[in-house]
């Protein structure tokens, strides 16, 4: 959680543009991460991205932090807008190396390819899970987000978020061995 | 399981263009923010009240039971139909007393003016004058 959140929140709440520029700093690779890794195109992620921030932006006066973190109220406002989108088709992207080397943009400490490929299989392998346990997964092990956090988020007790966890791990190790 | 989570954890390394970040925030930060609308605002629990107002309109319906503003300004038509109806006694009262001077006044006129064309030897005996006014 970003130090001051509350504060920045209030004060984004009154208008104040660099108040939700902090907090659009703090959340935004974060949000960009989830819905790519959803849709697997970085032009619709970054399309879907800037509509997540413009409707927090446009909505964070009806925000209310009771019992609502605020970054669950963006990761539920981006996983709505992806719903929305691929409501009737979803995206048939294959993820191989070549598309994580040219559509992808990574931090300056990974060099290594052995690393780029452990990324592409296991894009791959997200992609085949249902959506409720690649957003599990995604939440959990890539945002860092506690099992409390998902459980707000997605609105399901904090037993069945951890099934769901255990059966998506379990899910992706076999789609790994098999390959 | 925790060299999975390892190989998960990599994917944290994806990062949005830095373009991109610049140009979405200076974006939204220029669209203008929604002001909440001023007035009254329903509550979170506003669905609680949808529900008990679709409840008393169905029992309404229904049960033929009228609110009681209806039964009141049906009450109140009453008796303004009360008041109406009596000022239009009071008129017709008005009306007929009218009438009833305009007529005494000119059958008066009309006996004066005989009165005058007598001849002026001849006062008219207080008799004459009721015979003359009737």
């Amino acid at each position: 959680m970003l130090e001051d959140e509350q504060k920045l929140i209030m004060e984004a709440k009154g208008g104040e543009a660099e108040a939700f520029g902090r907090l659009y700093d703090y959340y935004l690779p974060a949000i960009y991460r989830f819905i790519l890794l959803k849709v697997s195109q970085r032009e619709e992620a970054e399309d879907l991205t800037h509509q997540v921030f413009l409707q927090a932006w446009q909505n964070i006066s009806n925000f209310s932090a009771r019992g609502l973190p605020f970054s669950s109220w963006l990761y539920r406002i981006a996983r709505n807008l992806v719903i929305d989108r691929y409501r009737k088709t979803k995206p048939v992207i294959s993820i191989d190396e070549e598309f994580i080397s040219e559509k992808l943009i990574f931090r300056p400490a990974l060099y290594e390819i052995d690393d780029k490929q452990d990324i592409a299989r296991i894009m791959s392998a997200l992609k085949k899970l249902r959506d409720i346990e690649r957003d599990v997964v995604i939440m959990r092990f890539v945002e860092d987000l506690s099992t409390k956090e998902i459980s707000i988020t997605i609105k399901k007790s904090e037993g069945a978020i951890k099934l769901i966890q255990h059966r998506a791990l379990k899910k992706i190790k076999t789609i790994l061995e098999d390959k | 399981m925790d060299r999975l989570t390892e190989k998960l954890k990599l994917l944290r390394n994806i990062v949005p263009d830095d373009g991109f970040v610049l140009s979405t925030k200076f974006s939204i930060l220029a669209s203008k923010k929604r002001t909440p609308k001023a007035g009254f605002v329903f509550p979170n629990f506003w669905p609680s009240y949808a529900i008990v107002a679709a409840l008393a309109l169905l029992v309404i319906f229904i049960g033929d039971i009228k609110p009681p503003e209806v039964e009141q300004s049906v009450a109140e038509i009453a008796a303004i139909e009360v008041v109406a109806a009596s000022f239009e006694s009071d008129i017709n009262i008005t009306l007929t007393e009218i009438r009833a001077y305009g007529d005494s006044a000119a059958k008066a006129s009309a006996a004066l003016y005989k009165a005058s064309s007598n001849d002026l030897i001849h006062s008219p005996t207080p008799q004459e004058i009721n015979q003359l006014l009737e």
